[in-house]
């Protein structure tokens, strides 16, 4: 008999629902056994775990004892390993040092690391959001952002605290002032004494002729409006605590008059004929400071400098009516209260929740920039004096010879005048007889390299050779004046168009043979081009005519009476790494000038690895920030014990020659202290000082694929 | 009466029985007087050895302990060191190459050969605890870090790539292969047999994939690598 099953054709074998998976489990094992050894045989079996683990490149900053990380310091919490931290790298007191201690905190060592300014350098501002959003307030003196918002707010807020004695917010508009308007604060005073908002006739917070529609708190602690001549001071009830938040806001119609509410609440009013009348006048607004001292209103405060905290200033054109006030005052988060103000139709709105973050590079008016003009330092150390000055419109090229920066020059105003001339020594009369000249160009059409003349101006000389320059050939040439014109031009050997838009390395050397030969070369990117290739030595005279004078950069006098000259006695294009050396390089010696491959490789070149100049000028510094406040301040950075900014081979000089904020440095990845010093240069305008300067800082470091970063971008330096 | 009848016939076979036994152990007696040999001795059985030993850069393990008697499962889960390298500071692109000997230390050939069976990759913060100001930091793409460790093994005996299997050298550590697709793959077949005394050599290469990212930093990827080696 055979057991048979449904759905099985007679013949199949039939298996048991049970016995199956068993029997297919057998065959497994039992090929699992055959392949690894296992089931009756012997076997032998090693295990273990393979770990892979990778490594951390943390960095940390320390300013002022406060530590910043890059990433958070959580298992699992390195996401970009990016911070943005909440220190300065600069001291806010302009002429002082900060010390920035850096840390890598990670297992892998870093492979490089830089710190670089991260933006354009600014003046901090209060935003005005109103529709118009012109009205922008920069702070001025002892004013801080961050400080608690107005208690009554939900949710986040916040609002600057004025220091009571300095701080202030001036507005950039000119307005004509209204007839019909409201003032509006959210205040805490520190200090009943001060003016929270109000306008002059000038911009400052100097001597006006006009002042008025001003609030502020007097020694009674009670509240003042001042509308033309008139004082409207709230009532003795509403006295106001220090430490307290109020919204208060001050109306004035021609119709009405004038109106204080504190807390949404109407206090006082009056309607007399003063307060209906309007002073016209064209003014600014103040913030947390009015003209108030010595003005012809009643209760007066002692000071117009604001002692305390406010938030949310507002100036409107027209009286707002009490349900506005009463909708105002209902608002519970700082959002809904920008809200409403808004659908006021205000002239101006300052909700102070600024940051910091946020710059102003605009015109400020009264704050040109700095009519020092940029300076060109002198890196050769010997001595290093020759500093450059810039002249006309110069400009920056980021992407300068053997990676560094470089300077452009516009073609027509644009050079760089030099400060060391007669009687100095090397300058002093003669000019140098034994002398090179080296530097990087870059162009696309005529124009001259360098040039040395009897005056230190550009204008027209007695004297002038020793003039470097391209010919409308796109040729380099090189000229000495022995009492009468000598060149020697690239075109001897070579009818390559060096105007081709690339970097170019020159070398001029002038030697005298004799008392009355001499020996002229000039070499173009390490190659010998002209000179003694052409049998060009000169006779008759010293190589160089005998004079005393100034180098020019980016400008000669070539464009007078030179064959082969230029189309322009200025240069249009770029030019860096210009040294003057009082010796004769040697086609080695060219050779391995063109051979350094960074700033910091063609410095050492230059003071003494392959030559010592008595000039040296990098040409690398940054452009003057469009900012005009930013020019008043130059800076040095010290890393450890080498002066990165300017670059030098040894300490920073003690007062920071550069006149900007702005620059990018590559720092070793042994990361020591960053050693920030400021100071003035120039005249500081009166308009300019108080203003707070700033410019975003970002330091990294990275190994390979990973890297770290630290933002500091809410710090100043009180000009 | 028939039970006494059985009972008679019993006795009498008994008798016979007896009678015959005597005559026997007369016979036996007798020769005691003659010359004999014998010869003494015990019968043995013996098994052999099938023991597997791994060499890292951690040092030498077994199988089994060395000691008589040891030999219970001859499996050893606790050999010392990572067979994918030692480096905790991996960093992207940057390769490390682990080697790794395994050999038949027993007395008996292996006929069934020696397998490498690879389990699930996982990933767990590691963080660089020595920092005083970042204890505890690692990076967060723990979900995404073994698919980022780019792995390939070489047989140096056979002289050919297991992971990913090729003729020859292996090819670069890349995305395709990683530690997640290497569990995929497994096993291997390292030897098709070794022979007593033999060994088989691997060349483990292994880094950070250059799609890594700053939220790979801190993380440690880790697999279970199991050696057999049959009968």
């Amino acid at each position: 008999m055979k057991l048979m099953r449904s759905g099985l054709t007679q013949g199949q074998p039939w298996v048991s629902p049970v016995l199956g998976p068993l029997i297919l489990l057998g065959v497994v094992a039992l090929l699992s056994g055959s392949l690894i050894g296992w089931g009756a045989g012997f076997s032998g079996q090693i295990s273990g775990v393979g770990t892979f683990g990778s490594g951390t490149q943390l960095l940390s900053d320390t300013i002022g004892g406060t530590n910043c990380l890059s990433s958070s310091n959580s298992a699992a919490g390195i996401t970009t390993n990016q911070a943005t931290c909440a220190t300065y790298p600069l001291s806010t007191t302009v002429g002082s040092a900060s010390t920035t201690t850096l840390g890598n905190q990670g297992s892998v060592a870093p492979t490089s690391a830089s710190v670089a300014t991260g933006g354009t350098c600014g003046v901090q501002q209060f935003a005005d959001t109103s529709a118009a959003g012109t009205n922008t307030g920069l702070p001025l003196g002892g004013v801080t952002y961050g400080a608690t918002g107005p208690s009554p707010y939900t949710g986040t807020a916040a609002s600057v605290a004025f220091d009571g004695s300095t701080g202030w917010g001036e507005t950039l508009s000119g307005l004509t002032m209204p007839t019909d308007y409201t003032l509006m604060a959210w205040i805490k005073p520190s200090v009943l004494d001060g003016v929270v908002l109000g306008a002059t006739s000038t911009q400052s917070n100097g001597a006006a002729s006009s002042a008025d529609r001003m609030v502020w708190t007097d020694a009674a602690g009670r509240l003042d409006f001042g509308n033309d001549v008139t004082t409207l001071q709230a009532t003795a009830g509403s006295a106001l605590a220090a430490g307290t938040w109020y919204l208060v806001v001050a109306t004035k119609s021609t119709t009405n008059g004038m109106a204080l509410y504190i807390n949404g609440a109407l206090d006082s009013t009056s309607t007399s004929t003063g307060a209906k009348a309007t002073l016209n006048y064209t003014g600014y607004w103040h913030l947390g400071w009015g003209g108030a001292v010595g003005s012809a209103f009643a209760n007066l405060p002692t000071t117009d400098f604001f002692g305390g905290d406010i938030a949310d200033e507002a100036v409107f054109p027209t009286a707002l009516s009490a349900a506005a006030v009463t909708s105002l005052a209902s608002q519970t988060t700082q959002s809904g209260f920008s809200t409403q103000v808004l659908a006021n139709a205000p002239t101006s709105y300052w909700p102070l929740q600024d940051t910091g973050t946020s710059l102003y590079s605009g015109a400020i008016a009264n704050v040109v920039a700095n009519s020092a003009g940029t300076s060109y330092r002198d890196a050769s150390n010997n001595p290093g004096t020759n500093t450059g000055t810039g002249k006309g419109a110069l400009g920056v090229d980021a992407s300068g010879p053997i990676g560094d920066a470089a300077t452009t020059f516009n073609g027509t105003t644009g050079w760089v005048r030099t400060a060391r001339g007669p009687p100095t020594a090397f300058y002093a009369s003669p000019g140098p007889q034994t002398f090179s000249i080296a530097g990087w160009f870059k162009t696309t059409t005529s124009g001259s390299v360098i040039g040395f003349t009897t005056l230190r101006s550009n204008a027209s000389p007695h004297m002038w050779d020793r003039h470097m320059w391209l010919d409308a050939a796109g040729h380099v040439v090189f000229g000495v004046y022995p009492n009468r014109i000598f060149e020697v031009n690239s075109s001897a050997t070579t009818a390559k168009n060096y105007a081709d838009g690339n970097w170019h390395f020159a070398v001029a050397t002038a030697a005298p043979v004799s008392a009355t030969v001499g020996t002229v070369l000039l070499y173009v990117d390490g190659v010998l081009v002209a000179g003694s290739v052409g049998n060009e030595t000169i006779t008759g005279s010293e190589p160089a005519q005998v004079y005393g004078g100034w180098w020019h950069l980016g400008w000669s006098n070539a464009h007078s009476s030179w064959t082969d000259q230029p189309t322009s006695g200025y240069w249009s294009g770029s030019l860096g790494q210009i040294a003057v050396f009082p010796s004769v390089l040697t086609a080695a010696d060219v050779s391995s000038l063109y051979g350094a491959s960074s700033a910091s490789a063609y410095l050492s070149a230059v003071t003494g690895g392959v030559a010592t100049s008595n000039a040296f000028w990098p040409l690398d510094e940054e452009a003057q920030p469009g900012s005009p406040p930013c020019t008043y301040i130059a800076m040095t950075l010290q890393v450890g014990s080498v002066c990165v900014y300017p670059i030098a081979t040894g300490a920073c000089p003690a007062v920071p020659p550069s006149n900007w904020l702005s620059m990018s440095s590559s720092i070793p990845i042994a990361l020591p202290a960053l050693k920030f010093t400021t100071a003035t240069s120039g005249s500081v305008p009166a308009a300019a000082v108080g203003l707070h300067v700033s410019v975003p800082w970002v330091i990294t470091d990275g190994a390979n694929g990973l890297s770290s970063q630290l933002t500091h971008n809410s710090g100043y330096v009180l000009l | 009466m028939d039970s006494e009848k059985k009972s008679r016939k019993g006795g009498l076979i008994a008798a016979l029985l007896g009678v015959a036994a005597l005559g026997l152990t007369a016979v036996v007696t007798l020769g005691v007087t003659t010359f004999s040999a014998q010869v003494g001795g015990s019968g043995t059985f013996q098994t052999g050895t099938l023991l597997l030993s791994k060499t890292n850069a951690s040092g030498t393990c077994l199988s089994s302990g060395n000691s008589a008697g040891s030999i219970t499962t001859n499996i050893n889960a606790a050999c010392p060191g990572s067979d994918l390298g030692a480096g905790t500071t991996n960093v992207p692109q940057v390769n490390q190459t682990s080697t790794v000997t395994l050999t038949n230390q027993g007395s008996i050939n292996s006929a069934s050969g020696l397998t490498l069976t690879t389990g699930a990759c996982s990933a767990v913060a590691a963080p660089y605890g020595a920092s005083v100001l970042n204890p505890l930091s690692s990076g967060s793409d723990t979900a995404g870090f073994c698919g980022k460790v780019d792995i390939t093994i070489y047989n140096t005996t056979a002289g050919k790539c297991l992971y990913p299997a090729a003729v020859g050298a292996c090819p670069a550590p890349s995305t395709a292969n990683n530690l997640v697709t290497l569990a995929s793959a497994s096993p291997f077949t390292l030897a098709a047999s070794l022979a007593s005394g033999a060994s088989v050599g691997l060349t483990i290469t292994t880094q950070l994939d250059a799609s890594a990212t700053n939220a790979d930093q801190g993380l440690a990827a880790n697999a279970t690598m199991t050696y057999t080696l049959g009968q």
